[in-house]
């Protein structure tokens, strides 16, 4: 074999690529109307997770008389969280909570539909193990707070605080009524997770985080159960917005 | 974010360049032809099934058992087929506060994903946790940027893979979010986060020229885009020059479809993300041709910057 048909082999075989001729893309919906089948052998994997995971969170623990929702800057279901947070924070302080604070991501699903409400549920609303937690800051750390939930175009917060989010930063700030000082020391409730400085909440973590050992899932779900028990269901009385954008 | 504008072809509904516009008698005869599927998910956060009805506009939608049944259409379909995942399998529904992602990694295992990469919720059970359920996991953990060498995953995670589908040569890698502030602390012990941008730039050149892929997949949980400087899919794209292919998570950046973005060299780089909770999947599909470098017959034009 000559040199030049070796030469030609290796021009023609050795240095070929790959070179990438077009492209398509499709992003489906995974939806019934779009594959209307479901594979059978997946659904005999999940069957016995189910069950067990049905006795346990298939419980109806509540009603929800509305439809609470999720919403940027203020929202029915991010008053309702902050709302019970603030009061469960009362029954383990020692002085009156200003207000309380869940940061908006926390909150895993956009809304709770009206109609009976299972534990399952709130576990898709506050799945983390994140536990109730109080904090005594200055006036100046609670502008900085509003500042940062401003920025995030508004997080669940209780009633005592409200203020109007304008170019992005907060205006406005009242607590408890009166207009915020930055002189005084306020104590807020809020999770562990922002109090360590989740959601680039850093600033937080200098203060001590009085943990109540109570975690916001039981909370909530408590606070359901007592209603339940009275005969009352879960919604809201007012549904004043308490973060308006300007 | 500008859509930049791909060449005119046939009208297909969604799509890229869309295989309407491709010659398909050069399928039968002429150059050596290969074609990849690559379908993905991210951010599936523990719906294991789909979303009960009262859940809005997804009510109904996603599933394993559906992306299951929708996953072995394809694969019976496709010449090969890459099935990916950009991290946050886990967290979200009670599946994972009682059973700590057993049953999310049984059924990615049984539905054959070739690779996912860890997500920021992967973290939710701490370093232990998901050490725990390794016996689950048939399908490897690709990241580059987290140092996991003083945890309990040292040695678990890959920094790279290379996918040999047919006579192509497919290289992955992943790149993870930075954990301080987002991930508590108890959670993810001694992982350390480095810059991606500088391993992001290493392995993939090293995959393209090292391991001679002919494509580079970078399964990303960093978020498709900020406001701020912050590092993002964006970012990686272009200040890369080896990298083909972004599927992205975090954001949970619904797409309807993917978009370019171009690269150091000015060539182009698909990034797509495809929502949460898998409510949908994405299918990317790739037609290579075997030629000698610089010539190709069948290659279109893909995009115009």
């Amino acid at each position: 074999m000559g040199l030049a048909l070796l030469f030609a082999v290796a021009l023609t075989s050795c240095s070929k690529v790959h070179h990438l001729a077009n492209v398509e893309n499709t992003n489906y919906q995974l939806e019934e109307s779009v594959h209307p089948e479901v594979d059978s052998a997946v659904l005999h994997v999940i069957a016995p997770y189910k069950q067990t995971l049905e006795k346990t969170m298939g419980e109806e623990i509540g009603i929800a008389r509305d439809t609470l929702y999720r919403t940027h800057p203020d929202g029915s279901l991010n008053r309702w969280v902050a709302d019970v947070m603030h009061k469960g924070a009362e029954e383990h302080s020692d002085r009156p909570i200003d207000f309380a604070v869940q940061n908006f991501y926390g909150l895993r699903i956009e809304r709770i539909p009206q109609g009976p409400i299972s534990l399952g549920l709130i576990y898709e609303l506050m799945p983390f193990e994140n536990y109730l937690v109080m904090q005594d800051i200055p006036g100046t750390v609670v502008e900085e707070l509003c500042n940062l939930i401003a920025g995030y175009g508004g997080w669940p917060v209780s009633k005592g605080l409200s203020f109007v989010i304008s170019d992005g930063v907060a205006d406005s700030i009242i607590v408890k009524g009166e207009p915020l000082n930055v002189d005084k020391i306020y104590r807020i409730a809020t999770n562990d997770y922002v109090a360590n400085g989740g959601d680039h909440c850093v600033f937080l973590t200098p203060f001590e985080a009085i943990n109540t050992g109570v975690l916001v899932r039981e909370l909530l779900v408590e606070h359901i159960e007592s209603q339940t028990r009275m005969g009352n269901s879960i919604g809201e009385k007012d549904g004043e917005a308490r973060i308006i954008v300007r | 974010m500008k859509r930049r504008k791909f060449l005119e072809r046939t009208g297909m509904g969604v799509g890229l360049g869309l295989l309407g516009g491709f010659p398909l008698d050069a399928l039968a005869a002429g150059p050596e032809l290969t074609r990849l599927t690559i379908l993905h998910t991210n951010d599936v956060h523990s719906r294991i099934e789909p979303f009960p009805p009262g859940s809005g506009d997804n009510s109904g939608k996603g599933g394993y058992a559906r992306r299951s049944s929708m996953v072995n259409h394809y694969r019976s379909k496709s010449e090969h087929l890459l099935l990916l995942d950009a991290g946050d399998i886990l967290q979200g529904t009670p599946y994972f506060n009682l059973f700590g992602g057993e049953l999310e990694f049984k059924l990615m295992s049984k539905m054959g994903y070739d690779a996912s990469t860890i997500g920021n919720h992967e973290f939710d059970a701490g370093i232990d946790g998901l050490v725990k359920q390794w016996p689950h996991i048939r399908f490897p953990f690709v990241n580059s940027n987290y140092d996991f060498s003083d945890t309990a995953l040292a040695g678990k995670i890959k920094e790279s893979l290379v996918v040999e589908k047919g006579p192509l040569k497919i290289g992955i890698f992943g790149l993870g979010i930075e954990l301080v502030g987002l991930v508590p602390e108890k959670f993810y012990g001694n992982t350390r986060y480095l810059d991606p941008l500088p391993i992001a730039d290493e392995i993939s050149g090293r995959l393209k020229r090292d391991e001679k892929c002919d494509y580079v997949i970078c399964l990303s949980h960093l978020g498709y885009q900020y406001s701020s400087e912050k590092v993002s899919d964006v970012v990686v794209a272009r200040n890369s020059e080896n990298i083909d292919l972004i599927i992205g998570g975090h954001t949970h950046t619904y797409m309807e479809e993917a978009v370019v973005e171009w690269n150091k060299k000015d060539r182009p780089v698909l990034i797509n993300q495809v929502g949460r909770s898998g409510t949908m999947l994405g299918k990317i599909e790739l037609i290579f041709e075997k030629n000698r470098k610089g010539k190709c017959e069948t290659c279109t034009n893909l995009w115009v910057k």
